[in-house]
């Protein structure tokens, strides 16, 4: 235990690993930051935008009105009812909007979510009697899932009177799903109103937990603390040899070296991704963990049949977890995947002194495994993706059940229990040239 | 001239920089075996996207048709022809694809793209590719059969210049430049390590003069990289790949709807890297000399790279923005406009960290 915290407190003390945490730091704040002001630009387009419709429309009720009174005058009486209903169409939309901009002021998202879930459960409805979907862009289709999975994400987010994510799309906010196949301009069009923006500490840290920033958080931390054997090393220094003079076992000194470099890890990706969180209390919020989070079911009968199975958008299931309990499953896979991340890089740096070049190996080892290796149970790879393995995205698209967090926590332990057994084996041999 | 000759010895001692030149041969000529063994895929995926548009239609055709046996109408009649006439069109450009006359399958793909405009003219008429993507389809393939040339898929294909720009959009992006960061930077961060670097300063030579050299061996160095990569990739293509026609005259669409030729494309490519590449080393050795430690200098590349790759998806892909030209083929194919100014902006942000990284090293010392 000594030499565990003596190993802790050198990793402390190091200069270089305090200017790297604060770098890394300060990227993420700057991250959430640029991603908060972005949300809060869409949001001020909207309200600016509802603030333009509130003087506009009067003004052009008041000369439909006084075009009305002219086709009165000259009894024209298709004029009048083409004037007549353009005019209830204006009052309508003023009528809207305002309701929309006072909500929008007031914060009121519950009422907002409300009228947007009747507006797309009505798309639905239409979709589901006749089977065709009549919503496009740039003429083609949106997929009738991604139509029933964002009414009812737009339910729930009624129900709970949560804050949403941001979209350009404040019409008709749907949620991009992988039944979608939009292709050329349709397909840049779709990207860009289905972009979401976090802005609550939660919401931003669920924003980035679909991108691939917790692993790239994972590398930096490995390449700050996990060289604690190549650091002492070296031509010139030399430090390691101290230990061979000391009353140590190597197993001891093993799980010292080992074991602080990890704990540091663990605790620096835990503290990165807490500083969106301690940054939302002064911007916004820290959010709701209430917020729906889409788990796809997949066509579920079709899994053990023995037919080749097929995506059905009109038929296969999905539910919706809580963001809390989305959590409760990232956070777990996020602890083994920095395992085996960590092991696979003290490993490397048992062999190759050079904590560069062991960067360089990790990452282009994670590109090729990443994009080369097939999507399936056994590649470890497959759950650096840990958002696609929550969702189950990887499992329906697959068609393959056998790719859930569960399995990859095995097989991340298993293949991180190898790394170790074989870095101690080398580290047991270990002697400074 | 003989600091250059020192530096590039140091490097290659490292063995890790031909070790890195094999790996990136070995990646180019794996992704070349792998689309050489996709190819009878392409057809598959022709021949599924286009009887997927025919089912659709020909369900039209059955909706049509039942409507006229309740009520005769001359518009739906009228539909139900144009309907027939775009399923027999597919049938015959699907029977072009599996017959493999590009020729043909290219003059049947625009007889039904503007068989299919003319339909979707009609209520409730629906065909599921865009408007604006058919008219670009159209104007693509009267472009590729003007210049005779066969249509290519640009993920797949096995044809050298294709193949070069998906090896651009694969390797000239943030993990490709920040590998090669990490692998010619060593020889600068080693001896700041090390504190060898100190012996350095005890010859009779200027600070400014050692980091010059430095920062030239490290830029003549990245070319044998640029050239496995490119020159590799040619090189596969045109020994096992499909040479038909002139490869270079190939048209690729920007985004802004306009001709970019493969010929056109690969140069702005060599010409962007390697100024990303000086950009890049500039970067690499202020942060050295500003740090002098490995992790903090290699953590802050990543972080740089990183945020600098955010900002240009978040709206900041300005040509002032020279973080927007690591992905070399967005910056092509996305802003045409960009070039050659983008150049002078990384040129110019590239000597700006430069001078400031020899001040530095000048006035600070190690």
């Amino acid at each position: 235990m000594k030499v565990f915290l003596f190993e802790c407190k050198k990793m402390l003390k190091k200069r270089g690993n305090q200017v790297a945490i604060f770098l890394s730091v300060l990227a993420i704040a700057t991250f959430y930051l640029i991603n908060h002001t972005v949300a809060q630009n869409i949001l001020e387009n909207r309200l600016i935008s509802l603030e333009y419709s509130l003087t506009d429309y009067p003004e052009m009720i008041r000369k439909l009105m006084a075009e009305l009174e002219d086709a009165k005058k000259a009894n024209n009486e298709e004029k009048i009812n083409n004037l007549e209903s353009d005019i209830e169409f204006y009052e309508y939309m003023l009528k809207e909007d305002q309701w929309e901009l006072e909500q929008l002021s007031a914060n009121n998202w519950g009422p907002i979510a409300q009228k947007q879930y009747e507006r797309l459960n009505e798309i639905v409805k239409v979709a589901l009697s006749g089977n065709l979907v009549d919503y496009y862009i740039e003429d083609q289709t949106v997929s009738i899932f991604t139509l029933r999975v964002s009414a009812e994400e737009r339910r729930l987010l009624a129900e709970a009177g949560i804050e949403p994510f941001i979209q350009r799309n404040f019409y008709d906010p749907f949620h991009p799903t992988i039944y979608d196949h939009f292709t050329g301009k349709a397909l840049e069009r779709w990207e860009e109103a289905t972009e979401r923006y976090g802005k609550p500490g939660f919401h931003f840290l669920y924003q980035i937990s679909q991108s691939l920033v917790i692993p790239f958080f994972i590398i930096i931390g490995c390449l700050i603390f996990a060289n604690g054997v190549s650091s002492e090393a070296t031509k010139k220094n030399r430090g390691f040899n101290f230990y061979t003079v000391l009353p140590l076992k190597r197993q001891t000194l093993f799980w010292a070296k080992y074991g602080s470099g990890l704990f540091f890890t663990i605790l620096f990706v835990l503290f990165i991704m807490s500083v969106p969180l301690i940054l939302s209390v002064f911007t916004s919020s820290s959010g709701s963990l209430q917020f729906p989070v889409l788990i796809y079911d997949g066509p579920a009968e079709q899994f053990s049949g023995g037919t080749q199975p097929v995506l059905n958008a009109l038929r296969d299931e999905f539910h919706f977890i809580t963001l809390g309990e989305y959590f409760l499953n990232l956070i777990p896979l996020t602890l083994v995947l920095i395992v085996f991340l960590y092991s696979l890089f003290f490993l490397l740096n048992l062999w190759i002194k050079n904590a560069t070049i062991n960067a360089a190996l990790v990452i282009t080892t994670l590109y090729l495994g990443l994009a080369v290796l097939p999507v399936a149970p056994y590649n470890p790879f497959t759950y650096i993706d840990m958002h696609k393995i929550i969702n189950r995205e990887f499992a329906v698209s697959q068609f393959n059940e056998a790719i859930h967090s569960g399995n990859g926590m095995i097989v991340l332990s298993v293949v991180s229990l190898i790394l170790i057994g074989v870095g101690y084996w080398r580290f047991k041999r270990y002697v400074v040239d | 001239m003989k600091i250059i000759q020192f530096e590039w010895k140091k490097l290659w001692r490292l063995k890790v920089y031909p070790v890195f030149l094999l790996v990136t041969l070995l990646f180019v000529s794996s992704l070349f075996f792998y689309n050489y063994l996709m190819q009878d895929q392409i057809t598959t995926k022709k021949v599924e996207h286009f009887t997927r548009l025919r089912q659709d239609i020909s369900q039209q055709i059955f909706m049509l048709e039942d409507q006229l046996q309740t009520k005769a109408d001359p518009v739906l009649e009228a539909q139900l022809s144009m309907a027939e006439e775009l399923s027999n069109g597919l049938q015959e450009l699907i029977s072009s694809i599996y017959a493999n006359l590009w020729r043909e399958e290219l003059q049947n793909e625009i007889t039904v793209y503007e068989t299919a405009l003319r339909y979707i003219e009609f209520e409730n008429a629906y065909f599921g590719v865009s408007k604006m993507d058919m008219q670009n389809i159209i104007r693509l393939n009267e472009e590729l059969l003007k210049r005779n040339l066969p249509k290519e898929d640009l993920d797949l294909s096995i044809q050298p210049a294709i193949f070069m720009k998906k090896i651009v959009s694969i390797i000239m992006t943030p993990i490709g430049f920040i590998l090669l960061a990490f692998v010619v930077g060593i020889v600068v961060t080693k001896e700041l390590d090390e504190f060898s670097i100190r012996q350095v300063f005890t010859l009779p030579i200027s600070r400014g003069y050692y980091v010059t050299g430095k920062y030239i061996s490290l830029f003549i160095a990245s070319i044998p990289w640029l050239f496995t990569v490119f020159g590799s990739a040619y090189l596969l293509g045109v020994l096992f790949g499909r040479n038909e026609g002139d490869i270079f005259n190939y048209p690729l669409y920007t985004k802004l709807d306009t001709f970019i030729t493969t010929g056109e494309y690969l140069i702005q490519s060599i010409v962007y890297s390697l100024c990303f590449i000086a950009f890049l080393l500039s970067i690499l050795l202020l942060s050295a000399y500003v740090f002098k430690n490995t992790i903090i200098t290699y953590s802050f590349l990543l972080i740089f790279l990183a945020g600098g790759w955010m900002l240009s998806n978040y709206g900041l892909h300005v040509v002032c923005n020279p973080f927007t030209f690591q992905m070399v083929d967005r910056v092509i194919i996305d802003s045409p406009s960009f070039y050659p100014i983008g150049t002078i902006v990384l040129l110019g942000a590239g000597s700006i960290s430069f001078f400031a990284a020899m001040t530095i090293i000048r006035k600070r010392g190690i």
